[in-house]
């Protein structure tokens, strides 16, 4: 596939919340998340050549940000697990997002965050509405080690929530 | 339940869009624009120099005997063709597996490391060698170097000074680097 600018904006626009979404497990400071984004953006439109349609163009693009995001991340906002910055702004939901909600969406952020890169990716992937399968082949596992990590990833969430997950 | 508490989180977390990324896409088009036409501008300009070079020669008005269009050519060439191999490489990479990708990382972390390490120890000992042979060799036969003007001095000094902070900044990120993926690589093997 040649490298075409309107096939990346429509990848752009149907996956672009999904990228942020991914820049954000990553990343705490919006500055940085948008630093991260604009990375994966640079390396998908390179790497749209490589796409073969094996995959999907959704199981394609988180692969690469997955990819771009693991090498490409501070190291101060990864390995301190203060707590998450308040003014993280949010360009999809706006008013209607009430604070409850978005109190539960940001303390999902910080216990995500939290987790180790691997359970990260997958939980991260999981809560997108990847199927294990396509988990699997996003990250190049197989799907029980997705089950395996999920299982993991979903006991520290747990605990991270205090018992509850609510 | 559980599947009931996490279809709501997924729900949320779906929702949410934490940067513009349409406003990014954007400047990341526009940049790249901007990155082909200096690419572009770059290499035309390179490329007239050379021909003026090799005019020049085959005039007869420089007396390399087509060494140095030679030796100009390949300094444009050599990198041309290694910053495309390394992109390529790099491009592939990530749309590879993700431990590959940081197995490949530290790898380029460390080969940074090593030319930071060249910077820092290499210009200053090899200037200190070349100096040094030099003068050892003159002195074997019957030659006497006169004594360095002050500003050739200065200047040296000023190159190792330049060489040896850039090296010396340029290795402790590279040493940050390569701590940051063989950690990344142990977090991902330890959930594996």
């Amino acid at each position: 596939m040649a490298r075409d600018d309107d096939t990346f904006k429509v990848w752009v626009a149907d996956h672009g919340g999904l990228i942020a979404r991914i820049a954000s497990t990553y990343e705490r400071r919006p500055a940085l998340v948008e630093e991260l984004v604009q990375d994966v953006l640079v390396a998908i439109w390179r790497a749209q050549p490589s796409f073969r349609g094996q995959s999907s163009v959704r199981t394609f693009v988180a692969r690469i940000a997955h990819n771009v995001c693991v090498s490409h991340v501070r190291r101060a906002d990864t390995v301190s697990l203060g707590p998450l910055d308040e003014t993280i702004p949010d360009h999809g939901t706006g008013p209607e997002l009430d604070v409850d909600a978005r109190l539960k969406r940001d303390k999902l952020l910080a216990a995500i965050h939290a987790l180790p890169v691997a359970l990260r990716q997958t939980m991260s992937l999981h809560l997108e509405g990847f199927s294990g399968a396509e988990i699997g082949e996003a990250l190049s596992v197989t799907e029980n080690n997705v089950g395996v990590r999920l299982a993991r990833a979903r006991a520290t969430l747990q605990q991270s929530f205090g018992g509850s997950r609510s | 339940m559980i599947e009931d508490q996490e279809n709501e989180l997924g729900a949320m977390w779906r929702a949410s869009t934490p940067v513009d990324v349409t406003l990014i896409a954007d400047r990341v088009r526009g940049l790249n624009r901007l990155h082909r036409r200096i690419n572009q501008t770059s290499f035309v300009v390179s490329v007239v120099i050379a021909l003026l070079i090799g005019l020049a020669e085959l005039l007869g008005e420089l007396p390399t005997g087509g060494v140095l269009f030679a030796a100009f050519t390949a300094l444009i060439i050599a990198p041309l063709l290694h910053h495309r191999w390394a992109k390529k490489r790099l491009t592939a990479q990530w749309s590879s597996e993700p431990r590959a990708m940081l197995v490949f990382a530290a790898d380029r972390a460390r080969a940074g490391l090593r030319l930071a390490r060249g910077l820092y120890a290499g210009v200053p000992i090899g200037i200190i060698v070349g100096y040094s042979g030099g003068a050892a060799l003159g002195r074997l036969n019957g030659v006497t170097a006169d004594q360095l003007p002050l500003w050739a001095l200065l200047a040296t000094a000023l190159l190792v000074a330049i060489t040896s902070v850039a090296g010396v900044r340029m290795a402790r990120r590279r040493s940050e680097d390569i701590k940051h993926f063989e950690a990344r690589i142990r977090s991902m093997d330890y959930a594996v």
